[in-house]
């Protein structure tokens, strides 16, 4: 009867259909629990430390790090391939969703064992193109020396895509892990499975069955409850924010089945007969509901007809006396009361923006025992004729995750296959769109792939570089499926967000050349090293600004180039600006926001770097007229 | 499965082009040829322009520009010259040059290393968008000057938005050097815009709010074509006006009422009535040539989208204003006709697209180009006002016995509300009386005197009766007039004609919604059954409880949701319809086995009548059946199923619907 639901935490978020607004999800103070200390873990050896920070270039095979907390390092003594150099947690889970961030030096191996005994490889597979179950993020191989030489690896799953970034720059993952099942008499009746897992962003396993523990795992049976292993006997690894988003099963329970009544011709207009004008909701007091019933869940495919105005009535259960969060997800427009008191509101949502896949988010301090909640609900659709309502709640200050209170056919389900992708085959490929940077649509915005699997995305009105990645080109799909109502593309790799304005900036005030000084001239294709790249043509005053970008030669990123008809002294060339900071790793290389991605200048260049706003800027003074730079990720 | 691919081929076949009684179709005068499209091309037509040196050039929604070498046969070649681009709307050539409108830019295309691919895609103009889909951009197209015009749509929030970005719902000028002016505003979604041979300019409008109906407007300087919501930018200098949306009557009088009150406000040259005409009004080419026969020369040719057809269209000027006729042409086309552009043999291409847009064309894209076989059709040439009535030229010499006939016409005249609702229904409806029909000496004019001038009006004119000398019907057998003018000066002398034939008037509207009475007889004779009515809205007293309940519901695509039911020969049944739509309406009419193109054809030639009746023909044929539902809405009906077992079909008769939007009612022993 129970039902649990994964709390999606990296949602992405879901553009209105109607307009420029866009709405992102509001941020929520998610609570976890952090395992960022040594003390997390059961008699960690010496070649674990905690420091405050590591870094290295793509050619270091180990990191220096500097004092401090939050991060732990793996630094193997006494040679590699002892066991007592892994990690294991004192915190014993079965269902788990977590998370963590590891940066892996170049040739290095670890991984990450979900309950001590089923495998995410973490592997320096930087520059692979067919990664395999031993590559990173893929579900390593069981192993049965009995099947004879060659043969002995089995039921290995290879990620859907190599995902991994560069040595020396952080990966974040995260897992959804469910544990295997036992009935009473200790036998097993459902396999472990990763629900999902996901890699700088991109999900590479989607549930997984695994039909026994994976090799080198700390035990080879299988149990309901194990610690979480990191690997630590093969190599220097640093992992950070290892969160545990939810673990085991939420103790809220529905405690009375839910009723409805469902009303028609509930709404007048704001203005009488203006079918454009708002809604407003009668006097429900006044109308006899068209249909009642008992549902065990919310359940708002109970009726299809007309327009139809839904009252769910409810109660549940909470354990402890505590502060709760609520979260609601429908097609349409609702309003959430617990206890009368009104907590998820649509109530300033403009009327025509009804319909749209967006969260709702409220809090309320709950005693321990039953309370009811109220739901009145309108589907109000234009495009889809889809009747959706899904209303969890969970704890706010523990980790049990979000109960749903409603029927899984209930939730919102749009179609997020990919059924339009672009690729370049052995030429340049190019595709105007509208492009969501920041969480603004960019409208005059062209992606740029290149046969040899990087990418990136431009604002050819501002002259600005958006999104560089690697993988697949483009998901097409909001432009070419049906009318296309988002006219967005989206990249189909691992994708790091650059700067998003022009790079030409005033030496003094640091700010961009205004959009309205630079005019956009056109794009010509120009024949690099047998590639047609796009070049894209500005005029500045005098001045004629050519700025291109390609794939450098050994693949590991992008080159961008600017070109100047005459030199602009009172200018710098703006490389990289980031609110997490950015640090030198090596000479004429900056690892940026956070170690997302490197900035590589060319030799004898000197980085100058300043702030403003609350953020850094790599920059250069522009001494010539042609000047680039490479975006290693 | 051979054999229903088989039929479903005949079934195609059977229902385009069917019009005339006598078995001439549209097909014998003007052929479509399909050009061949390669299986990994996507050619969603956006835009289309024909180079002089043969070649066809096609733009695409997605973006790019296929040059169509050798078009004019079954081997054409299709070569990639442009992509990448933002939905390309948009196509000309011009002085060696593709000009191509995107999303939020005039691109130039030029191919300077000679490999027949655009390396230079110069940015001529671009301007703001919000980042709504329904931000469209079309044209452009050029004057003596090369200054060039192009529309853009407004937004689409629930309804159409201009405020969002600045020049949507207008005409604008973008001259050579790229400075973009605005020129005339009201605009909805203009998908065409162009040029005629004396240098005016015209748009193509869609029905939606504050355009009451589809309709084509020549477009001036400071004109205000009706949507009121581009209003919103004459606060900008560049504005050539200055009339704010606040000063535009919105109380659902017909647009001229309105136009008393607002000097800016521009009437349609001549509308395209909903449904009666199109749906969509799409593109428009003039055919200065008379390609399409000499008697068309000069008339233009003007697609509809939902439709899939081909319209002509027929301007006079009175009192220095366009206005004229539209008549139905060509239907049949494989997708929805979006772009028409002359070839250079005289010939017509169709570019098609219906992703996102339901067509009666079941193709998701298409090419096809039109011929005129030779052969002269008996139809309407032209329409012109005259101060007390019309006149009509025929392509041939009339019959002089059907055509002083009054019972062989019917006249019509009606208009549109002016509102920011979507769409109208018709208004202020009224049939008109014969006084007195003049036939020409040559026998190829026919004058009608009507009882009144309507000014203002859209006049349906049906000379349905009227036969050839060689006693051929009409091919098309309607035309309607825009009569924003009367000619003075143009009257009729009654007393010195000898063809006169003074006629009494006759009432065309007694025709009755088809719900409103019970059918004569309950055919089935079945013993104790209930009165049998089409449209029975309550459960008939002497049931307990249906035996049935059947829920059938639409989906946005133009289908039902469910491709069959079953029931009981006999049987007590409830239909529930719900039509989920939500811009469509819809009706369910369940129609004897194999009947249901024959009722859909009939539905369409109901013309204005048709939405009194709820598009339901007065037919035997017809079983039961629901009213006209507006989208989110519902309607119950109550009916005793068929006692003869078979598979009876339920059919969407809307016009443009009953090809693709049919079920199957099994009825079973």
């Amino acid at each position: 009867m129970k039902t649990t639901y994964m709390f999606l935490k990296n949602k992405r978020p879901f553009i209105l259909w109607y307009s420029l607004l866009i709405c992102i999800n509001a941020t929520f103070a998610q609570s976890y629990q952090s395992l960022d200390a040594l003390t997390d873990f059961n008699n960690p050896s010496a070649a674990w430390q905690v420091v405050g920070g590591v870094m290295g270039a793509p050619s270091d095979k180990t990191f220096t790090s500097k004092a401090g907390t939050g991060v732990l390092l793996c630094t193997p003594k006494n040679g590699l391939y002892k066991a007592g150099d892994n990690l294991i947690s004192n915190l014993e889970h079965g269902d788990l969703d977590l998370s963590f961030d590891v940066m892996i030096p170049k040739g290095a191996n670890s991984g990450v064992y979900l309950q001590g005994r089923y495998e995410i490889q973490v592997f320096d597979s930087w520059g692979i193109t067919r990664p395999t179950s031993s590559d990173a993020g893929g579900i390593y191989e069981r192993w049965d020396d009995s099947k004879g030489k060659g043969t002995e690896g089995y039921e290995g799953h290879a990620p859907r895509v190599n995902a991994v970034k560069a040595p020396g720059l952080w990966n974040h993952v995260e897992v959804s892990f469910i544990a295997p099942r036992f009935d009473a008499s200790g036998k097993k009746t459902a396999n472990a499975r990763f629900a999902k897992v996901s890699w700088n962003g991109m999900v590479i396993h989607q549930n997984v069955e695994l039909f026994g523990t994976t090799r080198a795992a700390a035990f080879t049976d299988e149990k309901p409850l194990g610690p979480l292993m990191i690997q630590g006997d093969h190599g220097v690894v640093a992992y950070k924010n290892i969160r545990i988003t939810k673990i085991g099963n939420s103790s809220i329970t529905m405690s009375a089945p839910v009723k409805y009544q469902i009303y028609e011709n509930a709404f007048t207009r704001e203005k009488t007969g203006d079918v454009l004008a708002k809604p407003v909701a009668k006097d429900l007091t006044t109308l006899k509901p068209v249909l009642t019933g008992e549902t065990s869940l919310i359940d708002a495919t109970v009726s299809r007809r007309g327009v139809q105005y839904f009252v769910f009535t409810g109660k549940f259960k909470v354990s402890k006396t505590d502060m709760y969060d609520f979260k609601g997800n429908w097609h349409g427009y609702a309003n959430v009361w617990i206890d009368d008191a009104l907590v998820l509101s649509d109530e300033n949502t403009p009327w025509y923006g009804l319909g749209f896949n967006e969260e709702t988010l409220g809090k309320k301090q709950l005693t321990e025992g039953e309370h009811s909640f109220k739901i009145g609900y309108t589907h109000r659709d234009w495009e889809r004729q889809m009747r959706a309502v899904a209303l969890y709640v969970k704890n706010a200050n523990d980790t049990e995750g979000w109960q749903g209170l409603h029927e899984k056919k209930s939730e919102i389900e749009f179609s997020k296959t990919v059924l339009n992708e672009v690729e370049p085959m052995t030429q340049p490929i190019f595709q105007r769109s509208f492009v969501v940077f920041n969480g603004k649509k960019r409208t005059h915005a062209i992606n740029v792939g290149f046969p040899q699997g990087l990418h990136y995305s431009y604002d050819t009105k501002q002259g600005a570089l958006l999104h560089a990645w690697r993988g697949l080109f483009l998901n097409t799909t909001e432009m070419w499926h049906e009318r296309g109502e988002e006219q967005t593309a989206e990249p189909l790799g691992i994708s790091v967000q650059l700067t998003g304005r022009f790079s030409l900036i005033n030496k003094d005030k640091l700010d961009s050349i205004a959009e309205s000084e630079l005019r956009y001239e056109g794009t010509n294709l120009v024949d690099i090293e047998g590639q047609k790249t796009p070049q894209f043509s500005y005029r500045y005053q005098n001045t004629t600004i050519k700025d291109w970008v390609q794939p450098t030669a050994n693949k590991q990123g992008l080159q961008r180039t600017i070109s100047l008809s005459t030199t602009l002294p009172n200018m710098n060339i703006l490389l990289a600006t980031a609110s997490k900071g950015i640090q030198k790793a090596a000479d004429g290389l900056y690892a940026v926001d956070g170690a997302a991605y490197f900035i590589k200048l060319p030799a004898g260049t000197t980085a100058v770097l300043s702030k403003k706003n609350g953020q850094q800027m790599l920059m250069v003074a522009l001494n010539s007229s042609v000047f680039s730079y490479e975006i290693v990720f | 499965m051979k054999n229903s691919l088989i039929i479903f081929i005949a079934f195609l076949l059977f229902t385009t082009s069917i019009h005339a009684q006598n078995g001439v179709t549209e097909a014998d005068f003007y052929q479509l040829k399909t050009l061949p499209i390669p299986a990994n091309i996507e050619l969603e037509v956006g835009g289309m322009a024909t180079i002089p040196d043969g070649r066809l050039a096609v733009s695409t929604r997605r973006g790019e520009v296929w040059m169509v070498e050798n078009p004019y046969s079954a081997t054409p070649y299709y070569r990639l010259f442009a992509k990448g681009m933002h939905e390309v709307l948009g196509l000309n050539y011009h002085k060696g040059a593709l000009y191509a409108v995107q999303r939020g830019e005039l691109t130039k295309l030029t191919d300077t290393d000679g490999d027949g691919e655009a390396d230079v895609y110069q940015n001529i103009a671009n301007w703001e968008l919000a980042g709504n889909y329904h931000e469209y951009s079309y044209g452009p197209v050029f004057d003596k000057d090369d200054n060039m015009f192009l529309t853009f749509n407004v937004a689409w929030v629930g309804f159409g938005e201009a405020k969002l970005s600045k020049w949507r719902g207008w005409l604008v000028k973008v001259t050579p050097d790229g400075t973009l002016t605005p020129v005339a505003a009201g605009l909805r979604s203009p998908a065409c815009v162009m040029m005629n041979a004396a240098g005016d300019i015209f748009y193509t409008e869609n029905q939606g709010d504050w355009v009451g109906s589809g309709r084509i407007t020549h477009l001036e300087k400071g004109d205000f074509a009706g949507h009121a919501s581009s209003l919103y930018w004459t606060k900008e200098p560049e504005s050539p006006m200055t009339l704010k949306k606040e000063d535009v009557p919105d109380n659902s009088e017909p647009m001229y009422k309105a136009a008393e009150k607002v000097k800016n406000l521009k009437l349609p040259a001549v509308w395209y009535p909903h449904t009666m005409m199109g749906i969509s009004t799409a593109d428009m080419i003039e055919d200065v040539e008379g390609n399409m026969g000499p008697f068309f020369k000069g008339q233009y040719f003007v697609s509809d989208q939902g439709h899939s057809k081909v319209m002509r269209m027929q301007l006079e000027k009175i009192n220095g204003q366009y206005q004229g006729a539209c008549f139905p042409f060509r239907e049949g086309w494989q997708s929805g006709l979006l772009r028409l552009s002359w070839g250079n043999d005289g010939s017509m291409f169709g570019g098609m697209t219906s992703r996102g847009w339901s067509s009666t064309g079941k193709d998701l894209f298409g090419l096809q180009r039109m011929i005129w076989g030779g052969k002269t059709p008996f139809e309407m040439a032209e329409i012109h006002a005259m101060s007390d009535g019309f006149e009509i030229s025929f392509t041939k010499p009339v019959d002089k016995a059907t055509a002083t006939k009054a019972e062989n016409y019917e006249i019509n005249s009606f208009n549109y509300k002016y509102h920011h609702f979507y769409g109208s229904p018709t208004i202020e409806n009224k049939a008109h009386a014969i006084k007195a029909i003049i036939i020409s000496d040559d026998l190829k004019k026919v004058r009608l005197v009507l009882d009144e001038s309507r000014r203002y009006f859209i006049h349906e004119i049906k000379p349905k009766g009227v036969k050839s000398q060689e006693n051929e019907p009409l091919l098309h057998e309607v035309g309607y007039y825009t009569l924003n003018n009367v000619p003075a000066n143009m009257t009729a002398d009654l007393s010195k004609n000898a063809m006169v034939a003074a006629m009494p008037a006759i009432n065309h509207t007694d025709h009755k919604a088809m719900d409103m009475k019970p059918a004569t007889k309950d055919k089935k004779g079945k013993k104790g059954a209930v009165a049998s009515i089409k449209r029975q809205l309550t459960m008939p007293a002497d049931w307990s409880a249906p035996d049935k309940t059947l829920t059938i519901g639409t989906k946005p695509v133009m289908k039902f949701d469910i491709d069959a039911v079953e029931v009981k020969a006999g049987s007590k049944v409830k239909l529930i319809f719900n039509n989920l739509d939500n811009d469509m309406t819809h009706n369910l009419v369940i129609v004897e086995p194999g009947t249901a193109d024959e009722v859909g054809n009939q539905a369409i030639k109901l013309g204005i009548k048709g939405s009194q009746v709820n598009y339901v023909p007065n037919n035997a044929k017809v079983l039961y059946h629901t009213a006209l539902l507006q989208p989110s809405s519902s309607e119950s009906i109550y009916f005793i199923a068929p006692t003869k077992p078979g598979n009876y079909t339920y059919v969407c008769t809307y016009p443009g619907h009953h090809t693709i939007m049919q079920g199957i009612l099994k009825v079973t022993e």
